[in-house]
């Protein structure tokens, strides 16, 4: 509809979330940049609490309020036509006027995601009403054939039902269709297909590209599954404790992966000429509350271990979690580019 | 559905029966005896054993508890509600004439409880923890637990009879009849504010406690942050999308304070002297006339029977998850 929806762009600088806890203010998202381009998908990957979710979250203003809020950096979306807004420090007015329609999100839990008292077409057609002024009448048509756009048969009549009534994967592609109703050049879906059977998920995952492709929006998807990411995203993040740790084309990151702990993550993935069970990554994801000082995965990192082993005793350091390189527990390492399309955050790797 | 509601009318006729065996059981045990009360509104002070025995049996006292019992709910199915043993006349007619007084009370009551309790549980939510909300909380709590005897006499005292702002007594006015309409509504109103107003502020304070609670629960739901991410304002997200979730919890709420407010009818009416089955019900305990406690018993059960029914298959038609079960 609007002339210049494929060539939306979000250029995210410097990100930084700050929570308000008990025990004082902690950072899950701390000095995160990336970019969402026009027609092209960012994944995002992690680990559970590594602050995807909220990065994502941030992104549409959307962290809980009086607890959490964004403390720097920017978000800036642009629609190439030369307007843009950051939306780290908007007006909530002028953020509300592109939510649902500049930009739109889907969750990971569609059945919690959809109010259960309104009729899942009453609650698609709620977003043409209010951001491109359709009647109720038009728009609950406009909602009917977005639900057989997303895939929904029958759809005059699913319009009518509620979320209970429809299955997990249904759940999730009504939620699309209430993503598309504004007709976003962007689009942020976090964790999309986790909640989700397999054989549904590859439904969800072949729809999302199909409409991708469609539409040309610009999309960041969130997840900790690298298999998905593998068949849908342009270009992977990869973030460990609030910060991207490396940055890679989707190709080079699977066939080159240089940061300790993508390359742990890697190996999680189950693999058919491979032997499953790889035992995971020891140790867990610090809270943001504990971060370690220097490379925040230090504790868990082989590569930082073995090569302690090998070097001087001087350059090491004996920590909580055995003998580990100095530099790491001393030095932020930056990420810093290390090939076309590749940055890594890691002080040995990029040496 | 049909069945479902059969099984609760069933249970609650059993209900029923077990509600009129205490309280015939208790009236019965307490001390006091219609026949005493007659001969003493007869102006006698002592009468003779045989007069005492006569008026026993004149109204079946003399007959076992059980067998009494069996009488009265064998008339009672037939809908005969018996005489007064005060005035001899017809139960339900007595009952009757009163019965409208008490439901625009306790309607009225409800209806101002919720117009108030609305607004407020929202304003609350909206902002937690701010201004507003501990203000009202505050305000809400210390009225709470006034109870309502010590503010209606408060309201008597002061704003009925020295300020002179509202009539404390009664339902009209005994130059009602001879009023222009908007003078009967004056008039009306004059009457009704101050026995509303008792009856509703510790519902005010209870429902809008429970909408806040309810409603920041709702904002915590997924499904809230989705309105948000669709653009809405943070007033539509508020009153459309949590309120309408609130809104189920509530009516079994309001189902329920419909029963306490007909209890409460008891204090209140002979308070304000309002022609009421609360005020009947006193004067009956009081003169010992059974035949009108029963049937004022029979019809406040029915009365919270049915609340409780209606609460139950409202919430079950407001909830598609419930309605398409």
């Amino acid at each position: 509809m609007s002339p210049n929806r494929h060539s939306a762009a979000l250029a995210v600088r410097d990100l930084r979330v700050e929570i308000r806890t008990r025990e004082g203010i902690v950072r899950p998202v701390d000095g995160v940049s990336f970019d969402i381009r026009p027609g092209r998908t960012l994944g995002l990957a992690g680990e559970s609490g590594c602050g995807k979710t909220v990065s994502a979250l941030a992104l549409m203003r959307l962290l809980p309020r009086g607890q959490a809020r964004i403390s720097g950096g920017s978000v800036l979306w642009s629609n190439g036509d030369g307007e843009s807004v950051n939306l780290a420090t908007a007006a909530e007015q002028e953020v509300r006027r592109l939510r649902g329609r500049r930009l739109a999100m889907i969750f990971q839990d569609p059945a919690a995601a959809l109010n259960p008292v309104f009729t899942v077409g009453e609650q698609i057609a709620e977003v043409s009403r209010l951001h491109l002024g359709l009647s109720h009448g038009k728009a609950m048509r406009r909602a009917v054939s977005l639900l057989s756009r997303v895939g929904i048969a029958d759809a005059a009549r699913r319009a009518r039902e509620y979320p209970h009534q429809f299955s997990g994967g249904m759940q999730q592609r009504a939620m699309l269709a209430m993503a598309l109703a504004g007709e976003p050049g962007i689009l942020i879906a976090d964790e999309p297909t986790t909640a989700l059977d397999v054989t549904v998920q590859a439904q969800i995952v072949d729809l999302l590209r199909g409409l991708q492709s469609e539409a040309g929006m610009g999309m960041l998807w969130v997840t900790h599954d690298l298999g998905v990411l593998a068949q849908v995203a342009d270009e992977i993040c990869v973030m460990y404790a609030g910060r991207i740790v490396e940055r890679a084309g989707t190709r080079e990151l699977f066939a080159n992966p240089l940061h300790p702990y993508t390359q742990a993550l890697l190996a999680c993935v189950p693999r058919l000429h491979r032997p499953a069970g790889t035992g995971g990554i020891p140790g867990s994801v610090p809270t943001p509350a504990e971060v370690p000082p220097g490379c925040r995965f230090h504790p868990r990192c082989a590569l930082s271990r073995r090569l302690a082993v090998e070097l001087d005793a001087e350059l090491c350091v004996n920590t909580q979690s055995g003998s580990v390189l100095r530099r790491c527990v001393d030095e932020v390492p930056a990420l810093r580019p290390v090939g076309a399309d590749h940055w890594v955050a890691c002080g040995e790797v990029a040496s | 559905m049909v069945r479902y509601v059969a099984k609760r009318l069933l249970l609650a006729g059993v209900t029923l029966v077990g509600i009129t065996i205490v309280t015939f059981a208790v009236t019965r045990l307490a001390p006091g005896d219609p026949a005493l009360e007659a001969v003493s509104r007869g102006g006698a002070s002592t009468m003779s054993a045989e007069a005492y025995a006569r008026l026993r049996t004149y109204y079946d006292l003399d007959q076992p508890l059980s067998r009494q019992y069996a009488a009265w709910l064998g008339r009672v199915v037939r809908l005969d509600f018996g005489r007064s043993f005060h005035d001899g006349r017809r139960v339900t007619d007595k009952v009757g004439e009163r019965l409208p007084a008490t439901l625009c009370l306790a309607g009225g009551a409800v209806v101002l409880s919720l117009a108030f309790a609305i607004p407020i549980g929202l304003a609350s939510a909206r902002r937690a923890g701010g201004v507003f909300d501990t203000v009202a909380g505050g305000v809400l709590a210390a009225l709470h637990s006034v109870p309502r005897y010590v503010m209606a006499m408060l309201l008597i005292v002061v704003v009925g009879v020295h300020l002179d702002w509202f009539s404390p007594y009664g339902l009209r006015s005994d130059s009602f009849e001879d009023m222009s309409y908007p003078g009967k509504a004056a008039d009306l109103v004059r009457h009704f504010a101050l026995i509303v107003f008792c009856f509703a502020y510790p519902l005010i304070a209870y429902q809008a406690r429970f909408i806040r609670g309810n409603l920041l629960e709702v904002l915590g739901q997924d499904y809230i942050r989705t309105a948000r991410a669709k653009g809405l304002s943070e007033r539509a997200v508020l009153h459309r999308h949590a309120f309408r979730n609130t809104l189920l919890p509530l009516i079994t709420v309001v189902g329920l304070l419909v029963p306490s407010a007909l209890g409460g009818s008891v204090i209140l009416e002979t308070m304000f002297q309002w022609p009421g089955i609360g005020q009947l019900l006193f004067q009956a305990m009081t003169q010992r006339d059974y035949p009108v406690v029963m049937a004022l018993t029979v019809v406040a059960a029915v009365v919270v029977l049915l609340c409780t029914l209606l609460a139950d298959l409202t919430y079950a038609l407001a909830d598609p998850r419930v309605r398409y079960a």
